[in-house]
């Protein structure tokens, strides 16, 4: 990190503390919907399960209005979906289960069918993705992308996912998916009146939200030292300035 | 030059290097197995001879082609092993191990005894008749211009995947690489091959180009796996794609690009070859 030179000390730390700041609020806004579809999710299971018997694709029905309501018109973040995704198995009539509802970019729902047959060339094997093996594996939440979700949605988004356990067992995943475009639309505002060429970079290194050309969405900043380089706390993503652009 | 070099470097040529002989075009009628319409002339072309300097290899490629387009159909009984070897000019020594290749591939059985002989033994996939009837109709014209968009499609895949694949998406590429060859029923091979080539445009980061390959797989994907004509080996595709994959995983834009475009192209070269003897039925 190379901080304190000529050109930066024209920038005020204290804006990037707060750039980072308003990009962890709109993350921590879009984990507290995730949290929501999670606590619908568990209070619906809870009567099958705890009966002992496996719960039935009915029993889930509910959870579309909660999820609509969510996604709808004066819903702040924009998401691009959210919903639940169950554990292969868990559910008596489907083996694989998502109850996911998209949010197109006219602001139309419609909830998700992606192909769940394995035999299938379209095959959405969403037990292979990352958003859904890390919460399994670690029991905490997840943000993975900006990735192209083939199969799924076919977009380009990130993916907020929370796992969903009751009594030690695994139920699946609650998520939301986010368009960098339009994380882009609520974060550029502040980021361009920072005074110079910014990123908000993926734990990859991957543009997220860039206020130059010459960082695009979905390109890897490598071998660069950024002039100022601040992680967010709660999204797993940092703020670069390169350098300061010449008209700032 | 820097491509061809690399080229060369990657160990890239072409994979059976078969010159097809050229029958008279063949009239059908629409509808129906392609077997069922071959004329009886047509079929005996395919056990027409051989240009001199081809071997056993190319001797169990041509029968595996004519099994696998269904011009020679599940269950039928191949001429005599001398009869074979002098139809197609070659020694009975090399028909024979032609024919322990086709075995091994399982598609053709030897039954010894008074009844015995050398059997088609490819129990038609339901899935197989249409796809034959679907690469004889495409023109030559449609198959050249598809495989223009796909190395199109593959090869800026395979630049822009090279600039933005994350080391996951790397590792990635290169376990979906030897699926191929992993995989032995015709459609785990096809979803494994298409599924090589979405992971490429995926790590390109666009929705666009992954779109686009989803569309030609989905189209033209299942043509290429043919059973027993199939448009490349699986050994020979996994090789490649661990070769587009190492050129990604270095970074390397230009050659990835390249070795898809030659890849693809390559195939889609096959698949024309494939086509034109349906149409011959040779």
């Amino acid at each position: 990190m190379r901080e304190g030179g000529l050109s930066v000390a024209r920038l005020r730390p204290s804006s990037f503390e707060q750039a980072c700041a308003s990009v962890d609020d709109r993350v921590e806004a879009v984990f507290a919907r995730v949290e929501a579809v999670r606590r619908d999710v568990l209070a619906l299971l809870a009567r099958p399960l705890g009966e002992n018997r496996s719960p039935r694709v009915a029993e889930l029905d509910p959870l579309q209005d909660s999820l609509r309501t969510a996604l709808g018109a004066q819903a702040d973040p924009h998401l691009a979906g959210l919903g639940y995704i169950a554990e292969v198995g868990l559910f008596e009539d489907e083996p694989r289960l998502l109850a996911w509802v998209r949010r197109a970019e006219d602001g139309a729902l419609a909830p998700l069918h992606p192909d769940l047959d394995p035999d299938s060339f379209g095959f959405y094997d969403f037990t292979a993705a990352e958003w859904f093996r890390r919460p399994l594996a670690t029991g905490s939440r997840s943000m993975v992308g900006p990735y192209v979700d083939f199969a799924g949605t076919d977009e380009y988004v990130v993916t907020l996912t929370a796992p969903i356990v009751l009594d030690g067992r695994f139920l699946g995943v609650a998520g939301a998916d986010l368009r960098p475009g339009e994380l882009a639309d609520s974060l550029l505002p502040g980021l361009c009146a920072l005074g110079a060429d910014v990123a908000i970079v993926n734990a990859q290194g991957r543009v997220v939200v860039s206020t130059s050309s010459r960082w695009q969405v979905g390109a890897l900043v490598r071998d660069s030292a950024p002039a100022v380089n601040r992680s967010c706390r709660r999204a797993p993503w940092s703020l670069l300035a390169l350098e300061p652009s010449p008209l700032a | 030059m820097r491509e061809t070099y690399n080229l060369k470097r990657y160990g890239f040529k072409g994979f059976y290097g078969i010159g097809f002989s050229v029958g008279s075009p063949v009239g059908f009628e629409e509808g129906g197995d392609v077997a069922a319409r071959v004329s009886s002339t047509a079929r005996e072309a395919v056990f027409s001879p051989l240009d001199a300097g081809n071997r056993a290899e190319t001797v169990a490629r041509r029968l595996s082609d004519a099994i696998g387009l269904g011009l020679i159909a599940d269950g039928e009984q191949l001429p005599s092993e001398s009869e074979l070897a002098a139809q197609l000019g070659v020694s009975t020594v090399t028909l024979r191990e032609a024919l322990a290749t086709l075995r091994h591939q399982g598609l053709v059985e030897t039954r010894r005894g008074r009844t015995g002989g050398t059997f088609v033994g490819v129990p038609v996939d339901s899935s197989v008749v249409p796809l034959r009837g679907r690469l004889r109709e495409l023109t030559s014209e449609d198959l050249r211009d598809l495989g223009d968009m796909h190395e199109a499609v593959a090869g800026a895949a395979a630049r822009l995947a090279a600039e933005r694949a994350s080391e996951d998406e790397v590792d990635r590429l290169r376990s979906h690489a030897r699926t191929v060859a992993d995989e032995h029923a015709a459609g785990a091979r096809r979803r494994a091959d298409g599924r090589f080539h979405v992971e490429v445009a995926a790590a390109a980061q666009s929705p666009r180009l992954t779109h686009a390959e989803i569309a030609f797989q989905s189209d033209i994907g299942a043509l290429l796996w043919l059973p027993g004509s199939e448009a490349i080996t699986p050994q020979a595709a996994a090789k490649q794609h661990e070769t587009i994959a190492e050129a990604i995983g270095c970074g390397d834009g230009p050659v990835a690009r390249t070795l898809a475009e030659e890849h693809v192209r390559q195939e889609m070269g096959r698949l024309v070859e494939l086509h034109l003897r349906l149409v011959r039925g040779t």
